[in-house]
């Protein structure tokens, strides 16, 4: 029990120091490459393994290649969701602005993996369904978290005051969490031509050849998402704060010299 | 039929849309800087 207090007491300053503009630009700044360097390495270690490596499918043929890029697309575009729902729920409840900010920069990459997941899974359901698109209950509940992330990126640039439309898009946010267990339980509630899931926390129905290039794609999506958020996130920040002191010494290269 | 087409328009799309979300803000980040330097500048000549 008495080591709780100090770890505690450091967990309470990194919160607190996040809060801070000026710090949270000059650490989050750190780690923006290394990201991205991440992402590019696993996606080409991915791609390679997918699209080279792994072996044609039994039923699907080459089609199924189109999961690698898919199925990676369609976690994000939920995960990203739920990620935002809960930074714009802190930012209710705390008024932290860089949780504001780092949600509301969430919605548009949320929108682009859920409009990635939509079209290729349209172009996945042409070969294997005969179809680009049929109203089923998995491809129209990603359908609604697409206008959902549209509705929450609508309303955050539908009012002046950034701090306010913040909480304003982060409510809807909220709200739309409801869509989530209906996106992900789709599949067993209704009876859809979408394919239920392969993989669980339980295991894979997928073989490992074909498995792994999966996973290593979708760890690389994870560092698109952080980099693209904290790139994102940074220059907000520098936006809203354009007339303080701290943007300036970030600029001209004298932030060390800057006390926050 | 042939999967080709499906398979890599697919990849194709993904990589524009990938790469236009990531470089969207670069290009207002320009402008950004360009405000706060006009911004100093202001200020610095009206002390």
């Amino acid at each position: 029990m008495k080591n709780d207090k100090p770890r505690k007491n450091a967990f309470l300053m990194f919160i607190h120091k996040m809060g801070s503009p000026p710090w949270f630009y000059n650490f989050t700044g750190k780690f923006v490459p290394w990201l991205w360097a991440g992402f590019t390495v696993l996606t080409i270690w991915g791609l390679y393994l997918g699209l080279f490596k792994a072996p044609p499918d039994y039923l699907q043929g080459e089609s199924y290649r189109i999961m690698y890029i898919h199925v990676p697309a369609a976690w994000m575009s939920m995960l990203i969701y739920i990620v935002m729902a809960v930074m714009g729920f802190i930012a209710l409840i705390w008024r932290v602005r860089t949780m504001e900010i780092m949600a509301m920069n969430s919605a548009p990459i949320g929108a682009a993996f859920t409009l990635i997941a939509l079209v290729t899974g349209s172009l996945w359901g042409r070969p294997t369904w005969g179809t680009y698109w049929v109203w089923d209950a998995r491809l129209t509940s990603e359908l609604v978290l697409l206008f959902l992330y549209l509705g929450v990126i609508g309303l955050y640039k539908a009012m002046d005051e950034p701090r306010k439309a913040a909480r304003a898009a982060s409510l809807l946010a909220l709200v739309g969490l409801v869509n989530m267990p209906i996106i992900h339980y789709s599949v067993k509630w209704w009876n859809t031509l979408h394919q239920g899931s392969s993989i669980s926390m339980t295991g894979s129905k997928i073989d490992p050849s074909m498995l792994w290039p999966l996973l290593i794609m979708a760890i690389a999506m994870k560092f698109y998402y952080g980099a693209n958020l904290i790139t994102r996130s940074r220059i907000t920040l520098l936006e809203q704060d354009l007339r303080k002191g701290w943007t300036r010494d970030v600029i001209e290269g004298t932030a060390g010299e800057h006390k926050s | 039929m042939n999967h080709a087409p499906f398979i890599w328009g697919s990849y194709v799309i993904s990589a524009i849309v990938l790469l236009w979300a990531a470089l969207a803000p670069l290009v207002s980040k320009r402008t950004i800087i360009k405000n706060i330097r006009t911004f100093n500048q202001v200020r610095e000549q009206s002390k």
